[in-house]
């Protein structure tokens, strides 16, 4: 097999069409759960509390879109995205990757299948090994993968910098000569050397100063047009994932509350959760940002050890009613939407309705348990920065 | 055997954190090593102790220089011209530099050659504890589990034994000999290497960009050798500078027990156990050996400290 | 908190249990010839044998073992070979010295230790550091027994000469006999004891307090406008002696055992001693309870470091 065979050198590529709606996903996340146990300092008995990270996902990808994942912090996008990637095992589910379940493969049998998968990480200063050189760590696939000679792995690896906008004159720079920006880029040319079809990008420019964060998204985007690759884009920051994805996934306490093309889940809210997410976006107009609904979510996200009861997220809930603490709603299209739009709601919201109105129902609602919106301590919450 | 515990700092996080270099600086990058080593070189006094320790290599390799330039060999006992005529050792001369011991040997040469004895057991049963210690830190932190559990209580026992009274034990069974010395400190001296290398790795194991060698595929020797280990390096070479006057000591100590090498070998402890009942009259058979000794720790000591402080930045932070 | 304690004692207990057999095992795995030196030269072979027999000798290892590990939980450490004097007496003799050595250059060293560590790191970088960092350096190199010797060859030596007679050369006398020549006869071997140790310890406090000087909420409490000296006190040192404290426990417990080179050097009858006289006569019982006696401290003082670190930072207990 000559070499310009091979997937993952340059002159091979041709650009994948993405599929459309009939065609097989590239990527069906089935039911995935992913816990892990919380140690706890017993002699000999095994502990009994686990942290649900990931519960019962099901997601699908195609060839060539990108799917964004958004949530808070502690959401689960993240352990999702190493299930996905098979860095970790999963708890229960299935994840089928182009057609081949890769569930429960073992590290020897994923290994060929690396090359198809990568991820590019959060991290510029924890993901890149700072005794290593540039183009060593560039290089890595290609000498776990089998590229064996020097030069042809230097030629490659220089191509991949010149791709990513890096001088690929320092090859034999360490990381701690880089900037932020310009790791990321390394990160990313890493994660392209074999051209990968599908890239997790774990929050790759969250780390980033706010004008850098432009130039790296630009890239990914520049390299997804050119290799027609497939991009899970994992973020907190709404506006980032907005400008990025084709479609966008919310997640909530290892959940996902609501999953719908970009501009559907932006006109068409369904989800509260979504709503208030959005709401707090910023927004350039002063007169519009006064003019909208400011939803504040009140509380903290619950501990993922033990989340409540039927709908995860009713204790913080503007529209919670009696019947969201005891069913567990499904993902499944709300009122007359197409199938492309699912929200996991019992009361999801109708077009136009304005939640700020909404006073939950239930008990243990944490807003219930809030200061009232006029009041000193409120105000105080209020003016704290950080999430509400 | 441990050494003072502050002598790994940082080490592993040390080269993180670096401005962006403007564009048309050097194509090579500084690796952490070659930045250390322009800082060490900086440092006169680890310098000038790095000066004082290649001229006692030296002094050991050519100890027969020694002999040439005296006309003593080391072993020889000089009863007539060595000895005052009641039989007392003799103080420092134009024959004798250095004075000579109670049977009439010249000390300066038999200094000159325990430096022999010194070195080749610092070194080499360094070599081995550190060899040894970190093979079994990687394995430990790295696997994890009942590899991780098994050696972690091995070196836990180890680290539990009254090292003095058992490697008398041990000597006194097997008779002095230079292997057995060697061994010994070796044997007990892995283990605090072994269980710092483990604390590293386990340190490491969890950084990001571990798991993206996973997630390219790497395998788990590769991961060991080719991330892990370059990062553990630092603090390996750091302990292993300090620990080669700590072992150098130890010899010395068990010599001067009586559990060194067999007489005649010159030995430094050994030289000061038989002044033990000299040095009221003969001062010059414990200061001699004593300074020897004194010196070579104290430049070793010195030059490890500068080695440490060279690769570990954050312990000047505070002082600028 | 209970539950960590008899975790750890139990592993302690496996850890004595463990080195007892190997101690056990290397002292018979050699032939001995305690039964002949005791007979004495010209005694006949039935003779050697009868001694073999009466100190159990001649049973296999195992059987010699096990018997011995029932005679001790009893609290019957065996007679030593050649007076048949019980072993506990003789080492509970010796303890009292070890004791006295060990505890008395203890405080010494912490005292010292901490307070110049605690100087040179307040006033880093300035000539009294420098100085101060110079002698822990200088005396950290310094082996035991060398600066045992040296002071001995200065402060009795030199002085007696001089016509002073303060410091004997050597022997232990016992507190009953007076706290004068008690002390007399220890403090130059706390001296060659402590020194070293207060060296370590200056250079250990000293990183110690450098690290938490340099933490934020030390700047907090500056910025309070608490007075520098309570800010180091109260608020540095708490935390910078947590390691300090962790290193005391172990070197107490290891100094039980590894107080043999300044026990030689001035001749005080400690375990130390007593052992390396007992291994020069072969007399294995006296080692063997010795080398226990020793872990045992080592073990001890580990689990009581784990638990007090256990105490100072609830993170631990939670693990």
């Amino acid at each position: 097999m000559s070499k310009s065979d091979e997937p993952g050198t340059p002159g091979s590529v041709t650009p994948t069409p993405s599929d459309g709606p009939g065609a097989d996903p590239l990527l069906r996340v089935e039911h995935v759960s992913k816990a892990f146990p919380v140690s706890s300092a017993k002699l000999f008995r095994r502990s009994h509390e686990f942290v649900h990270a990931v519960d019962d996902v099901s997601l699908e990808v195609h060839s060539g879109e990108t799917l964004g994942l958004v949530g808070e912090t502690g959401c689960g996008k993240s352990t999702l995205a190493r299930c996905i990637a098979r860095l970790y095992d999963l708890t229960s589910g299935s994840v089928t990757f182009d057609g081949k379940d890769i569930s429960t493969l073992t590290r020897r049998e994923m290994r060929p299948l690396r090359r198809e998968i990568q991820m590019i990480f959060q991290d510029p200063y924890g993901s890149l090994n700072p005794r290593r050189r540039v183009g060593s760590i560039i290089g890595d696939p290609f000498v776990i993968h089998g590229i064996d000679s020097r030069s042809e792995r230097k030629k490659l690896v220089q191509d991949l910098m010149e791709l990513v906008g890096l001088n690929p004159e320092h090859y034999n720079r360490f990381p701690a000569d880089f900037s932020g920006g310009q790791r990321q880029r390394i990160g990313t040319a890493r994660a392209l050397a074999l051209r990968p079809r599908l890239v997790v990008c774990d929050e790759p420019v969250s780390a980033l100063d706010v004008s850098v964060q432009a130039q790296v998204i630009n890239l990914l985007k520049d390299l997804q047009e050119e290799f027609g690759l497939t991009y899970i884009f994992i973020s907190h920051d709404l506006s980032v994932i907005r400008h990025v994805s084709d479609r966008i996934a919310v997640m909530y306490l290892g959940r996902i509350v609501e999953v719908a093309p970009t501009a559907e889940l932006f006109g068409n809210t369904r989800h509260p959760y979504t709503r208030a997410l959005l709401s707090a976006l910023p927004v350039a107009d002063p007169d519009e940002a006064d003019r909208r609904e400011s939803i504040v979510l009140v509380g903290d996200i619950p501990s993922p050890t033990n989340p409540p009861s039927g709908c995860r997220f009713h204790t913080r809930c503007p529209k919670a009613r009696p019947d969201c603490a005891v069913t567990d709603p499904m993902l499944e299209p709300a009122y007359d939407d197409g199938s492309d739009h699912l929200t996991a709601c019992l009361h999801p919201l109708a077009a136009g309705e304005d939640m700020t109105l909404d006073r939950p129902q239930i008990e243990d609602s944490e807003i219930l348990a809030a200061p009232a919106p006029g009041s000193e301590l409120a105000k105080e919450i209020r003016d704290e920065p950080g999430p509400h | 055997m441990s050494l003072d515990p502050t002598s790994l700092g940082g080490l592993v996080e040390a080269e993180e954190i670096g401005p962006a270099t403007p564009e048309g600086e050097a194509i090579e990058g500084r690796s952490p090593w070659l930045l250390g080593w322009q800082r060490l070189r900086r440092d006169r006094v680890a310098m000038v102790s790095l000066v004082i320790v290649v001229l006692i290599i030296l002094m050991a390799i050519f100890a027969p220089l020694a002999t040439w330039l005296t006309g003593h060999p080391p072993n020889e006992q000089y009863r007539q011209i060595g000895l005052t005529p009641d039989g007392q050792p003799k103080g420092p001369s134009s024959e004798f530099w250095f004075g000579t011991d109670d049977l009439g040997r010249d000390i300066f040469v038999r200094i000159a050659y325990g430096a022999r004895v010194s070195l080749l057991v610092g070194v080499v049963a360094t070599g081995i504890a550190v060899a040894i210690g970190v093979v079994v830190g990687l394995a430990a932190g790295f696997f994890g589990g009942l590899v991780d559990t098994v050696l972690a209580r091995l070196v836990d026992v180890i680290l539990c034994v009254p090292f003095l009274l058992v490697a008398i034990a041990l000597v006194s069974i097997t008779g002095p000999s230079l292997s057995i010395t060697i061994f010994v400190i070796g044997f007990f001296s892995w283990a605090s290497v072994a269980r710092i290398v483990r604390g590293q790795v386990l340190s490491l194991r969890e950084r990001e960009f571990v798991e993206a060698a996973r997630s390219l595929g790497a395998s788990d020797p590769r991961i060991m050798f080719v991330d892990i280990l370059p990062n553990v390096l630092a603090p390996v070479i750091v302990y292993t500078t300090l620990l080669i006057p700590v072992v150098i000591v130890v010899e010395a100590t068990l010599a001067f027990l009586g559990l060194g090498l067999p007489p005649p070998t010159a030995d430094w402890g050994g030289m000061l156990s038989d002044a033990q009942n000299f040095y009221t009259t003969a001062w010059w058979y414990l200061l001699c050996p004593g300074a020897a000794l004194l010196i070579t720790t104290l430049a070793f000591n010195l030059f490890g400290d500068g080695v440490r402080d060279a690769f570990d930045p954050r312990s000047d932070q505070l002082l600028k | 908190m209970l539950r960590f304690l008899v975790r750890r004692t139990g592993q302690g207990a496996l850890v004595l249990w463990l080195i007892s057999m190997v101690v056990f095992a290397l002292f018979f795995v050699v032939p001995n010839n305690v039964a002949r030196t005791l007979a004495g030269r010209q005694a006949t072979q039935q003779t050697v044998d009868l001694i073999q027999r009466r100190l159990g000798l001649d049973l296999p290892l195992w059987q010699q073992y096990v018997g011995f590990v029932g005679r001790a939980l009893r609290g019957d450490l065996g007679y030593d070979y050649y007076h048949q004097v019980p072993v506990t007496t003789i080492i509970g003799q010796a303890l009292p010295v070890t004791l006295s050595l060990v505890i008395g250059a203890a405080i010494l060293w912490l005292v010292l230790g901490i307070f110049n560590g605690v100087v040179s790191a307040v006033r880093a970088r300035s000539f009294l550091d420098r100085s101060l960092t110079a002698f822990a350096l200088f005396f950290y190199s310094m082996p035991s027994f060398l600066l045992g010797l040296l002071l001995l060859y200065f402060f009795y030596f030199q002085l007696t000469l001089a016509g002073i007679r303060i410091f004997p050369p050597g022997g232990y006398v016992p507190l009953s006999q007076g706290v004068g020549p008690w002390l007399n006869h220890l403090i130059l071997p706390w001296l060659t004891l402590a020194l070293v140790s207060a060296a370590i310890y200056t250079r250990l406090t000293r990183g110690s307090m450098l690290d938490v000087l340099g933490e934020d909420y030390i700047r907090t409490a500056r910025s309070k406008g608490i007075s520098e000296r309570r800010v180091i006190t109260r608020h540095g040192l708490r935390s910078a002696l947590t390691p300090v404290v962790t290193q005391f426990g172990i070197d107490l417990g290891t100094l039980i055992g590894g107080a043999v080179v300044t026990e030689t050097v001035f001749s005080l009858p400690g375990i130390g001693k007593t052992t390396l006289d007992a291994l020069n006569q072969q007399n294995q019982p006296v080692i063997i309870a010795a080398v226990l006696l020793a872990s045992a401290a080592i073990v001890v003082a580990n689990i009581a470091v784990d638990a007090i670190y256990a105490v100072l930072d609830p993170r631990v207990r939670l693990h």
